[in-house]
């Protein structure tokens, strides 16, 4: 696989989705999508599915299980929508890991450094310290 | 969600060992705005308060000896201008906090900083602050000069566009990082491609669209009107394929948090504004309140005031058993609860903010909003037939 440098989860799917489903993978379920409107959930599902076929894991960590909270509203000093305990954003993506080392997100440094693709593995994210939660902060 | 369900309908005690952790307190330096943006929510903004610097100590001691205290803090100085206290003002409060930390943050604890502001007052001494103190630093400005000075101007009437890009400038010169914030209204509806363009050839590559909500002193959205949300959805839709267009060198908060749950595998089961102190909200007199920041200098017909004690005589954790809080408490969790029976989408929202349940359907024990509709539901719908589009399961 040849993904180059990532740096927005957007970026991130598109490319995973150009890749060839892997033999290994072939077989492997991917539900049909409902002949009338698919829920929102299982049309989520499915997507994490096609990227798992195409040998692509989505980051798992010990905290899978726990509460996730959207953080909305916060600046997040660094965090935006981008995170979970660790600096705001409301897609909770906390801890590290896996193929995309996501790991400290912003933690490490000032706010011109709160990277959180640092190195190592074939993909990195860097910072995404977005402004603002959804509420109006204007 | 954890203690969302706990039954508060007898004002019995509750278990407050799952409220936090503290992710983020909003302290209001100033009430004061030199804007006069005609969709603000903020009642007060045309008074000169101003936060003591007596209060800061109150203040980090609240937060820092709080059992709601996670392992960091972000402070955002907000609600008002930030800028328009002197920067002398938060030189004193860096000191203040940083003689209250030796006494009160014994697990050092990171605090870190950042300001929300509408950047027209940005010159060589804030960033010089910036910088001292690694204060991240969020603009509101909502796309090229023609759309944004309809709405965001001076107290005198004219537009701030001029202003804000020479603080925006000020900050690239400095290399200072920014993000921005720019509110969708009816006359943005019409010009995804001239936003874009605009964010694009200014190098402003990390942008949140906020929907003009009702909200506050702001009764009304231009949003409401008739025939908007199929305009809302063609404009949402022409931004996320300018986007792509960028090759992963521009940020849309709508559309990455979307994404970010696809690749985590994740759903989320409330947010920091329906869960009790995620968020902590400290206005100038040191009252403080949770849940949505909106809430804390507003009045509200069934609930009061949202005002839960003060710093200088109440701890976070005292408030949590009184009748206010309560009652907030047991509304706001119900309406979550509505929203994860009813709504489909739940798992890519979390249940919404109390402040749009309450200001579009007069209760927080309510569940979908127009809010809803523009912030998730719409673009969750985007996001997704693009994605399948990719990934070729359109048709499968």
């Amino acid at each position: 696989m040849n993904i180059t440098t990532k740096v927005t989860c957007v970026g991130f799917l598109l490319a995973i989705s150009t890749l060839t489903i892997s033999g290994a993978n072939a077989t492997s379920f991917l539900p049909q999508s409902e002949s009338i409107s698919p829920n929102i959930e299982s049309r989520l599902s499915r997507l994490t599915e096609a990227m798992k076929q195409r040998g692509i894991e989505p980051l798992r960590t010990s905290e899978a299980n726990e509460d996730l909270m959207a953080i909305g509203w916060g600046n997040g000093n660094g965090g935006g929508w981008g995170n979970l305990r660790g600096g705001g954003g409301f897609a909770n993506r906390n801890g590290g890991g896996s193929f995309i080392n996501r790991n400290n997100p912003w933690r490490n440094g000032g706010f011109n450094n709160r990277n959180w693709g640092d190195g190592g593995s074939f993909i990195n994210r860097n910072g995404w310290p977005n402004g603002g939660g959804f509420v109006n902060r204007w | 969600m954890t203690n969302l369900m706990t039954d508060t309908t007898k004002n019995q005690s509750i278990d407050i060992s799952s409220f936090g952790p503290i992710s983020l307190v909003v302290i209001q330096p100033t009430s004061f705005c030199n804007l006069d943006c005609d969709y603000c929510y903020l009642p007060d903004r045309h008074l000169k308060n101003r936060l003591s610097i007596d209060l800061i100590e109150p203040i980090f001691k609240a937060i820092l000896t709080s059992p709601f205290l996670g392992n960091y803090v972000d402070i955002c100085w907000h609600a008002g201008e930030p800028l328009a206290v002197p920067v002398s003002f938060y030189q004193e409060v860096f000191k203040q906090i940083e003689i209250a930390s030796q006494k009160y943050n014994t697990q050092q604890i990171p605090i870190c900083h950042s300001i929300q502001t509408n950047g027209t007052l940005i010159n060589q001494a804030w960033c010089d602050l910036f910088k001292e103190h690694n204060i991240c630093v969020g603009i509101s400005i909502d796309g090229p000069d023609f759309l944004h000075d309809i709405h965001r101007k001076t107290r005198t009437g004219l537009g701030s566009h001029a202003s804000v890009m020479r603080g925006i400038n000020y900050l690239q010169k400095n290399d200072l990082y920014f993000n921005i914030i720019a509110v969708i209204n009816q006359d943005s509806l019409d010009y995804p491609d001239e936003i874009f363009q605009f964010f694009w050839d200014n190098g402003i590559l990390d942008v949140a669209f906020n929907m003009e909500e009702t909200e506050g002193i702001n009764q009304t959205s231009s949003l409401d009107k008739a025939g908007t949300e199929q305009r809302y959805q063609a404009f949402m839709r022409r931004f996320w394929d300018l986007t792509v267009q960028t090759n992963d060198q521009l940020k849309v908060r709508e559309f990455e948090s979307i994404c970010g749950l696809i690749c985590d595998d994740r759903r989320l089961k409330k947010t920091d504004m329906n869960h009790p102190f995620m968020i902590v909200n400290i206005d100038h007199k040191g009252n403080f309140s949770t849940f949505d920041p909106e809430l804390l200098s507003i009045k509200t017909e069934p609930y009061g005031d949202f005002i839960l004690g003060n710093v200088l005589t109440d701890t976070f954790e005292s408030v949590c058993h009184s009748e206010k809080f309560l009652n907030i408490y047991r509304d706001m969790a119900a309406g979550v609860n509505l929203c994860r029976e009813n709504c489909q989408y739940f798992g890519v929202c979390g249940g919404g903010a109390g402040s749009n349940k309450y200001w579009e359907n007069g209760s927080f024990n309510s569940a979908q909003t127009n809010a809803c509709r523009y912030r998730i539901q719409i673009v969750t719908d985007i996001v997704l037939n693009a994605l399948e589009q990719s990934f070729n399961l359109s048709n499968s």
